[in-house]
């Protein structure tokens, strides 16, 4: 026992506090059917907190929830996570526990989501591309429909994010390429960063992981990456694998996705860099949107960094939009000092007598995705020396 | 009170306006293209497509 006038030293556990550098949007919301009703939503910076209270003292065989967790705060040399877990429980409330997340389970997670502060949504399960619409038709699943009215209305109210989830696409379906085209269509202006369609398989597991596990590993591990860091050809030193090449081969069947297809979707897919040394990297990090997913990731973060709340309350004057000017004007420098931006181009005006209009112009570069070599040989005649 | 005659009261009764202001706001966008193509006219008929549009997984 230490007298009060003793010098001492106190050891506690504390959550870890990451250091947020320009660039970082890192935080990500989780939904998923975990084995409780008494959890509704939380933040969490620790996997052992996170399990401890969504988790139960045994773990039901269907819930692939749970078994998310790990890698979703999962950390390596190249990412360093993410800075937060939000997770929200979609069993909440319920009498009995299901593990399978509907259509309406996912818009009342959406709900209690609303106000929270992301940058990126993960749900831990796999989101079937297609379902059965009515007389045996093939539609997109409708939780796309769900998700896609999410990003908008988030996105309007200045609260911008992407997904990163797992897709469930059946290589055999024969109405796939209809399907996928109407997904892109979808999500044609914005909303998905990574939909993941092939499993990962980490470097020093025996198996692949779930695609449901897999959707949460790409989402850790863009999270813990700078907005600007496109992934389009990039090596996922963690990974061994999986190959889409080989999930989903090239078809001559009308109707049928192979991985070109995906590619051409702005669907996630990765393959060998060299099959010898097990070495995986992504194939094009294009989103449906149809540019980089990090042309996405810095609009975002562009858009969500100009603080307009600070402005509520003040008189809608001069003065008031010279501090809304000089907003503009410190992120102008900062991203083109940044080279997050190549240029950036803005307008500020009254428009009422309580509203100010601001027009924002983004030129935000698109990365590499071709090169051409011209070679030219010269034959020299050969001489003695 | 007949079939006919009390299909007929439903009908009046309902809007579809007032049944989709009851809709979760992010189920409203993909729902209300879900039913598009359909032809309601009563809440019995609406009650029946939102249950099976909120029960895909």
């Amino acid at each position: 026992m230490t007298t009060v006038n003793e010098p001492d030293i106190v050891v506690t556990d504390v959550n870890k506090i990451k250091t947020k550098t320009y660039g970082n949007a890192s935080k990500i919301a989780l939904i998923g059917a975990f084995p409780t009703s008494t959890f509704q939503i939380d933040s969490f910076t620790r996997l052992e907190d996170a399990q401890s209270a969504v988790g139960a003292s045994t773990i039901p065989e269907g819930c692939v929830s749970y078994g998310c967790l790990p890698y979703i705060f999962n950390q390596d040399d190249q990412s360093k996570g993410a800075e937060e877990v939000i997770i929200v429980n979609t069993n909440y409330g319920a009498s009995s526990l299901s593990y399978t997340i509907t259509n309406e389970l996912l818009a009342n997670a959406l709900l209690v989501l609303a106000d929270e502060d992301f940058d990126i949504l993960c749900i831990a399960d796999t989101i079937n591309l297609e379902a059965e619409g009515e007389s045996n038709t093939v539609i997109v699943n409708p939780l796309w429909g769900t998700l896609k009215a999410f990003v908008d209305s988030q996105y309007r109210n200045q609260q911008p994010f992407g997904i990163i989830t797992a897709i469930g696409i059946d290589a055999n379906s024969t109405t796939g390429d209809t399907t996928l085209a109407s997904f892109k269509t979808l999500f044609h202006d914005k909303g998905i960063y990574k939909a993941v369609s092939t499993p990962a398989h980490i470097k020093t597991d025996t198996n692949a992981l779930t695609l449901a596990q897999s959707g949460c590993w790409h989402a850790a591990f863009t999270a813990g990456r700078a907005v600007n860091k496109s992934e389009t050809s990039k090596i996922y030193k963690a990974l061994q694998g999986s190959d889409s090449k080989s999930v989903f081969p090239i078809t001559t069947t009308s109707g049928k996705i192979d991985w070109e297809n995906l590619v051409d979707a702005g669907i996630h897919t990765t393959k060998y860099h060299n099959r010898r040394l097990k070495t995986v990297k992504c194939i094009n990090n294009m989103t449906p949107a149809g540019w980089d997913m990090k042309v996405e990731r810095v609009k975002n973060y562009m858009v969500k960094r100009l603080t307009f709340t600070d402005v509520f309350g003040e008189d809608n004057n001069e003065p008031t939009l010279d501090f809304v000017k000089g907003l503009f004007e410190y992120e102008k420098e900062l991203a083109l000092k940044n080279n997050y931006l190549t240029d950036m181009d803005y307008e500020i005006t009254h428009c009422g007598e309580d509203c100010v209009r601001a027009k924002l112009f983004l030129e935000i570069p698109e990365v590499v995705k071709h090169v051409k070599l011209e070679v030219s040989v010269e034959i020299t005649p050969y001489e003695e020396a | 009170m007949t079939k006919k005659k009390e299909t007929k009261k439903e009908e009046a009764n309902f809007s579809l306006e007032e049944a989709l202001s009851n809709v979760n706001v992010y189920l409203l966008p993909g729902f209300v293209k879900y039913i598009e193509d359909k032809k309601i006219t009563t809440q019995k008929q609406f009650d029946k497509y939102y249950k099976d549009y909120k029960e895909f997984r």
